[in-house]
């Protein structure tokens, strides 16, 4: 498990207050007992201060959508995580 | 005709109420102000949103601020349980606290406030919460017992994310408050189309 999804794991288990869940790229809301509209804002803004991060309403709405993903969502915080190199390009 | 004189009767005088709710099915606008007439509450403020099926059990102890809405709710000020332990153990006690719903409060389905507590300007009390403390300005609270979940500047942020990406979305825009009749055809069409969409009925080719 890479640290990104570890800790994106622990966010998890706060939020959803189950110390024992473990979560895979392949999982998404309908794999998580709780995750409903609260939850999802709870998540949302959990990921934010873990992350120091801001998403931004594409990213919201990105991670929003039906079918969304754990991996998916891992993939846009490490989008919004990465350091941006000294072309502006974070690559 | 009926629905007039019944509206005035409820209205003006305060008579007749069960059928004016039974025959008119006035809406939340509407019953908050047969309420501010005639509801006994402590305070009720001006352009709130009552629906006739919310349960405001002890008025005289219930305060209501300005623009606030309430769902098929109970406020709730005192606790039952002192009748039985009156009959059971002789106890003479009063257990019972006011209940203030402070400015822009939305107060969602099936949720109970209970007394003693203060809901704090602009909050949004989720479908079925339980609140039994009060709670800040600004909180969306859900659950049993009710708890801050979240902040309602971080809900609106969230939301306006997510509704950008409907497939309505300018429609939405382009919409002056919370519903629009003239709008709701067509937005019914658009949202069916998009919640449904792997679940259309195709006709059966054997019948």
């Amino acid at each position: 498990m890479s640290q990104l999804m570890s800790e994106l794991q622990e966010v998890f288990r706060s939020v959803f207050d189950d110390d024992e869940l473990v979560i895979t790229d392949s999982m998404s809301a309908v794999d998580i007992d709780g995750w409903d509209s609260m939850a999802h804002i709870n998540l949302l803004i959990a990921l934010e201060k873990r992350f120091g991060i801001r998403l931004a309403p594409a990213d919201i709405a990105a991670i929003g959508r039906r079918g969304q993903t754990i991996g998916g969502m891992l993939g846009i915080i490490d989008s919004k995580t990465r350091p941006v190199d000294s072309d502006g390009t974070g690559l | 005709m009926i629905r007039g004189v019944l509206r005035h009767l409820a209205m003006s005088h305060g008579r007749a109420v069960s059928l004016y709710k039974r025959v008119n099915h006035p809406n939340g606008k509407e019953w908050a102000t047969y309420l501010a007439r005639h509801g006994q509450l402590y305070h009720l403020g001006t352009d709130c949103s009552i629906l006739p099926s919310t349960r405001i059990v002890d008025p005289w102890y219930t305060w209501i601020g300005n623009r606030v809405c309430l769902g098929t709710c109970s406020l709730i000020c005192h606790d039952g349980s002192i009748e039985v332990l009156y009959q059971r153990h002789g106890l003479r006690i009063d257990r019972i606290g006011p209940i203030i719903v402070e400015d822009d409060v939305y107060v969602g389905e099936n949720a109970m406030v209970l007394g003693g507590t203060t809901i704090g300007a602009g909050s949004i009390v989720g479908a079925g919460s339980v609140l039994r403390k009060s709670v800040p300005a600004g909180s969306v609270v859900t659950g049993n017992p009710a708890r801050v979940v979240a902040r309602v500047e971080d809900l609106i942020r969230i939301w306006q994310a997510e509704s950008m990406q409907y497939p309505w979305a300018d429609l939405i825009a382009r919409r002056e408050g919370a519903f629009d009749p003239a709008m709701e055809p067509e937005l019914r069409r658009l949202r069916q189309e998009y919640f449904f969409a792997d679940r259309r009925v195709t006709p059966d080719p054997q019948h």
